[in-house]
């Protein structure tokens, strides 16, 4: 189980009008650790730099705040950096919750679900970013 | 003798942008460059990009709209708890006359726990490509807090 306060924050942002199933048109990645050597801001291959031990969260966002799609992460997949207990999790607000706990660099799959409007079918969105702990 | 009163509620519509820009920022980054110019740490989108819209994810992102669109500007801190601050403290436009004088960005009502200065709203009113200017003010600190500000120069074309 993760510890600590979430001190690096990861935000999926999704262009409702782009998105597809199967695709990651429409979906932005940014992190608060660019001045910590973070790349590929704004793009989905964001490759997120951190320090050991780092508590991260992820929250997904909709571009247009009038909107009323609906957007969920519904999982972050396995990755070494885990570790044996950084596996990130549900943080019961709509966000994960996660912690680096091993060094390395690895890539992780976050998976998240849209409706574009309340009720109507669901898209599975799929993105693959980076990670690297030092 | 009596007298009445009566309260009148005005409710004012929300607008509902046809495009929205979002305007995410790495507030410690940007505290980080002491105010020195900067090429990261501030990273908009747009939910245009099926309109054509281009450069996604950076400083100097095009947007694409129909005339006519009204266009919101939202900022956010991308560390939502540190208590830093994201606002927009203005426009200006140096090339083309997309805006004109009837779309000028306006300030608007905050977003749920936004403060005040964080959303606003423009017109494209003409057709045509602009370049415009957008200044933030970053606020990091909370004790003896520190306001940055940054601008720079994006795109937009309307047709």
């Amino acid at each position: 189980m993760a510890t600590g306060t979430p001190t690096v924050f990861i935000q999926i942002w999704v262009d409702i009008n782009a998105i597809q199933n199967g695709s990651t048109a429409g979906l932005y990645l940014v992190d608060n650790r660019v001045g910590n050597g973070s790349q590929n801001e704004g793009s989905t291959n964001l490759s997120t730099n951190v320090t050991n031990g780092t508590t991260i969260q992820w929250n997904v966002y909709n571009i247009d705040p009038t909107s009323t799609a609906v957007l969920s992460l519904t999982a972050i997949g396995n990755a070494s950096v885990w570790g044996a207990g950084g596996q990130p999790q549900a943080d019961g607000k709509g966000g994960f919750v996660g912690q680096v706990q091993v060094t390395g660099s690895a890539s992780y799959q976050i998976t998240l679900n849209a409706q574009k409007q309340p009720g109507s079918a669901a898209i599975t969105l799929k993105v693959n970013p980076g990670i690297t702990v030092q | 003798m009596t007298s009445t009163s009566r309260l009148v509620l005005v409710r004012q519509a929300l607008l509902a942008p046809q495009a929205s820009v979002t305007i995410a920022v790495d507030t410690a980054y940007v505290a980080s460059q002491q105010g020195n110019n900067i090429s990261a740490g501030v990273y908009m989108m747009d939910n245009m990009v099926n309109n054509g819209s281009s450069n996604e994810g950076q400083m100097e992102l095009s947007t694409v709209v129909p005339v006519g669109s009204l266009i919101g500007f939202n900022t956010v801190p991308i560390y939502p708890t540190s208590g830093d601050t994201v606002i927009i403290t203005g426009f200006t436009v140096s090339q083309g006359n997309v805006f004109g004088s009837q779309g000028y960005p306006q300030q608007q009502p905050p977003l749920g726990n936004e403060p005040p200065g964080a959303y606003w709203i423009g017109q494209a009113m003409n057709a045509g490509r602009q370049i415009y200017q957008i200044q933030i003010a970053v606020t990091v600190g909370q004790i003896r807090p520190i306001t940055y500000y940054v601008n720079w120069d994006p795109y937009i074309t309307a047709q």
